[in-house]
């Protein structure tokens, strides 16, 4: 098998990561080429995410039961708190699109949001495990506490609903 | 784990003292309170109870400070709805010093502090108030 050809090399480079081209303006030589090594794009942030699904979620159950706005509308700001405190973007916030409930019926559409505080409240729970600061803990732990503050808050707006609706 | 570092150790102090004020006001709501509410109040003097010995097992017995003998709720207990409101105020003042805690030590220490903090703001919505994105007592 023949060598491979010093252009073969640069072209293999450049398809695999980025390349920088160095020019010389005093001399003929070609230009040389420096491979940098790729960067990875950083994880997501799973709170970051959940966080997101939890707005797209109540605007979902708003948007079904807009009966509901009022006390909805208010948990979902403060995930939107929630969000921004983990450094979420107003880009990412802006593109949350809603997420329909899976229930038709409006007992059960809050029962699932329940459902999604107690796992939101656990994440972050879970997460000042690792986290990589004090301020990080902090933030995580006030997060915490008022993910597992919604469901109390949940289950009232659900025991005032018709038991058939 | 037996904390000496005297900045966590008074992160536990701290938690301590607020709970121990906090099992004084469930005590002066028993007046005010009647039904399920007074029930309520009284069972979670026994477990704010088991949270002080929680806590003061993390820290050396000479570090754990003492019950004071009285407290003045920043809301003044006069009546049914104040001793609700006032129980509400307090717990959600606990989360921020729960979260101090967590910030200051680890392991399960730090997660018993977490959990201390989820379920202070949870209560402070059960005695009435409304959730917070970031509970404090203010």
């Amino acid at each position: 098998m023949p060598a491979p050809t010093r252009r073969a090399v640069l072209l293999g480079a450049i398809a695999t990561s980025a390349t920088v081209v160095v020019g010389c303006s005093s001399s003929d030589e070609p230009p040389e080429a420096i491979e940098i090594e790729p960067t990875a794009p950083p994880e997501p942030d799973p709170n970051v995410l959940d966080e997101l699904a939890l707005i797209g979620a109540y605007a979902g159950a708003i948007d079904a039961f807009p009966e509901l706005r009022g006390t909805l509308s208010t948990i979902a700001d403060q995930h939107r708190a929630h969000a921004r405190e983990l450094g979420a973007s107003e880009d990412e916030l802006a593109s949350v699109a809603p997420i329909p409930p899976s229930a038709t019926n409006i007992r059960p559409a809050v029962t699932e949001l329940i459902k999604r505080e107690r796992s939101a409240a656990n994440l972050r729970a879970d997460s000042t495990a690792a986290a990589p600061d004090p301020d990080a803990v902090r933030a995580l732990t006030f997060i915490a506490a008022s993910e597992a503050s919604h469901i109390p808050e949940l289950q009232d707006v659900r025991r005032a609903l018709k038991d058939d609706s | 784990m037996t904390y000496t570092d005297p900045a966590v150790v008074a992160t536990i102090q701290n938690a301590i003292r607020s709970e121990q004020n906090y099992v004084y006001a469930c005590g002066l709501t028993g007046a005010q309170l009647n039904g399920g509410a007074r029930r309520r109040a009284v069972a979670q003097i026994a477990a704010r109870q088991q949270r002080i010995q929680a806590l003061a097992s993390m820290i050396t017995d000479g570090d754990v400070p003492t019950t004071p003998p009285a407290f003045t709720p920043p809301i003044a207990i006069e009546n049914a709805r104040s001793a609700r409101a006032s129980l509400a105020q307090l717990n959600n003042a606990l989360v921020g010093v729960y979260a101090q805690m967590a910030a200051s030590t680890e392991g399960e220490d730090r997660t018993f502090a977490v959990e201390q903090a989820q379920d202070s703001a949870r209560t402070a919505v059960q005695w009435g108030a409304a959730s917070q994105a970031f509970p404090t007592g203010d």
